[in-house]
């Protein structure tokens, strides 16, 4: 392998990364928070690029696709959590198997809306940048600038925000969370809302390297899934996921088979799970 | 009592099916520190987790003030001015000092005014507000515990156990600080204890509870305060 190809690797692994980081982080928070899986992620990723495929054909510009994606995820999110998820809080496996149930139904009023067939969005930033002599996608660049932002806006909301600490206390202790006045239920709704947001934005984000289709958040939601059991419910686990199984995804795709690359995260995740039970979490 | 703080009429509670408390009713005033003794397993912290919302009662009745919060979840209690040191599990040990003292306000504008009566009662703490509430000793963890529950300026404290373990120095460090809370804040201070000592150095009145009710009650300045709560806890 030539440097030319190396440094493309090395920015594939980058830029994968970052779509992997960006796509999982609404997923991370709720299951940090509330303690259950959404599998519903997937269909709020889909509606997200839906979102971003009606701006496209509304004639707005590409860039408004996005803070679209993220309130249609976000609305969806908080009619979810208050007539699907919120009676389900004691019985997780129920919430996990109504989420489920939840994202089939949206899949199929997606379809019903807009049809089987596969639809493209055009990328708000095209063509190519100069990187050390090599010409690399500037959207794909761009998404790293995304995840800095995604990544960074989340570690400043928990981390400097009294929001951000009621969170941090709910997801250590809730009942002594409750005792201290903090609204619990709260934290909850605003966590669903704001994760099911950031869904349908990462949704929006990616479908200019893609294409939109009704079925298109389910392979999104298994790796997203596995990232965040190898992580737990921290932001610098799911980081370290993203670069180290997306790394190993794209290194698999390229030297060996696209196929093979799309089955690295989850066969990676089992078997570090199988070694090490709490993944990458400390 | 007119005026009281805290008002339980006959209060039953329990876990599922098994009651534990029966038919408590107790007050306690402002500036009052009522204690409450037991053996292990009498239902003194199952009284405690029932006044705070953590269970529903079978029956019964809590007022804060003039307010029936007997419904009402637990996180709206504290809106309600009282504030609870819990014995078990009580601080996040991964968040700094002073995010657990911030824990303990509804608003972080007030941070600096409260920080001010917790340098009062536990200078040490102001100085290590950046220290995770984890690597504290055990005793600093309780006077944390106790700071936290009094960050808020409370009308109601409820606490539960907080000498358990601790050191004599440590132990009458609290009971300055809870009866200074009382005599000089006028607040209303309800505490759980096994340690017959500390209690009768803090608290004006006692009650003992046995398998869930109480069976002796009294001012802790009766000449056989002491003798009575001790034949209560041996039988």
């Amino acid at each position: 392998m030539n440097g030319a190809a190396v440094l493309t690797l090395g920015l594939d692994i980058v830029t994968t990364a970052a779509i992997l980081f960006t796509v999982a982080t609404g997923l991370l928070i709720i299951f940090g928070v509330m303690k259950i899986v959404n599998f519903a992620h997937g269909a709020f990723i889909t509606l997200g690029a839906y979102a971003g495929l009606v701006a496209s054909e509304l004639g707005l510009s590409p860039w408004l696709g996005l803070p679209l994606a993220f309130l249609a995820g976000a609305a969806c999110g908080a009619l979810v959590e208050r007539c699907v998820v919120r009676p389900l809080y004691g019985r997780p496996l129920d919430a996990i198997l109504a989420t489920w149930g939840l994202g089939i139904i949206i899949g199929e009023l997606l379809t019903l809306v807009f049809g089987r067939e596969v639809q493209f969005v055009g990328s708000p930033l095209s063509g190519t940048v100069d990187v050390l002599g090599e010409a690399y996608s500037v959207y794909r660049l761009f998404l790293v600038v995304a995840a800095l932002i995604v990544g960074g806006g989340f570690a400043w909301l928990l981390g400097a925000t009294r929001l951000g600490l009621a969170t941090r206390a709910v997801i250590m202790n809730e009942d002594l969370a409750r005792g201290l006045g903090i609204n619990a239920g709260w934290v909850r709704f605003i966590t669903f809302s704001l994760g099911s947001g950031l869904a349908g934005l990462a949704g929006a984000l990616i479908t200019p390297l893609s294409s939109v289709d009704p079925n298109m958040g389910v392979p999104w939601l298994l790796n997203a899934f596995m990232l965040v059991m190898v992580s737990g419910a921290s932001l610098g686990a799911l980081l370290a996921a993203s670069v180290l199984l997306g790394g190993a995804q794209v290194v698999i795709s390229s030297l060996a088979s696209p196929i093979l690359g799309g089955l690295t995260i989850v066969v990676l995740a089992a078997l570090l799970l199988r070694v090490r039970p709490k993944g990458f979490a400390r | 009592m007119s005026g009281a703080i805290l008002s339980v009429e006959g209060l039953s509670s329990g876990y599922g099916a098994a009651t534990v408390v029966r038919e408590v009713s107790l007050q306690v005033a402002p500036g009052e520190v009522l204690v409450l003794l037991g053996k292990n397993g009498m239902g003194k912290s199952t009284l405690l987790r029932t006044i705070m919302g953590y269970l529903r009662p079978h029956a019964g009745r809590i007022c804060v003030g003039a307010t029936d919060v007997t419904g009402e979840p637990v996180h709206r209690r504290a809106a309600h001015g009282v504030s609870y040191a819990p014995q078990e599990r009580a601080l996040f040990q991964d968040l700094s000092v002073r995010d657990n003292l911030r824990l303990g306000l509804s608003k972080d504008r007030d941070f600096e005014q409260a920080l001010g009566r917790v340098r009062r009662a536990f200078p040490f703490l102001a100085e290590r507000l950046a220290q995770p509430a984890g690597t504290l000793s055990g005793g600093e963890q309780k006077m944390l515990l106790v700071a936290r529950a009094l960050m808020t300026a409370p009308r109601l404290v409820l606490v539960d156990e907080v000498t358990e373990g601790l050191q004599p120095s440590v132990v009458d460090r609290l009971a300055t600080v809870l009866r200074r809370a009382a005599a000089e804040e006028r607040r209303a201070i309800l505490l759980v204890e096994q340690h017959v000592h500390f209690a009768l150095s803090v608290a004006d009145r006692y009650a003992v509870l046995k398998l869930g009710t109480i069976v002796a009650t009294g001012s802790t300045r009766d000449p056989d305060a002491q003798a009575v709560i001790e034949s209560q806890l041996r039988v």
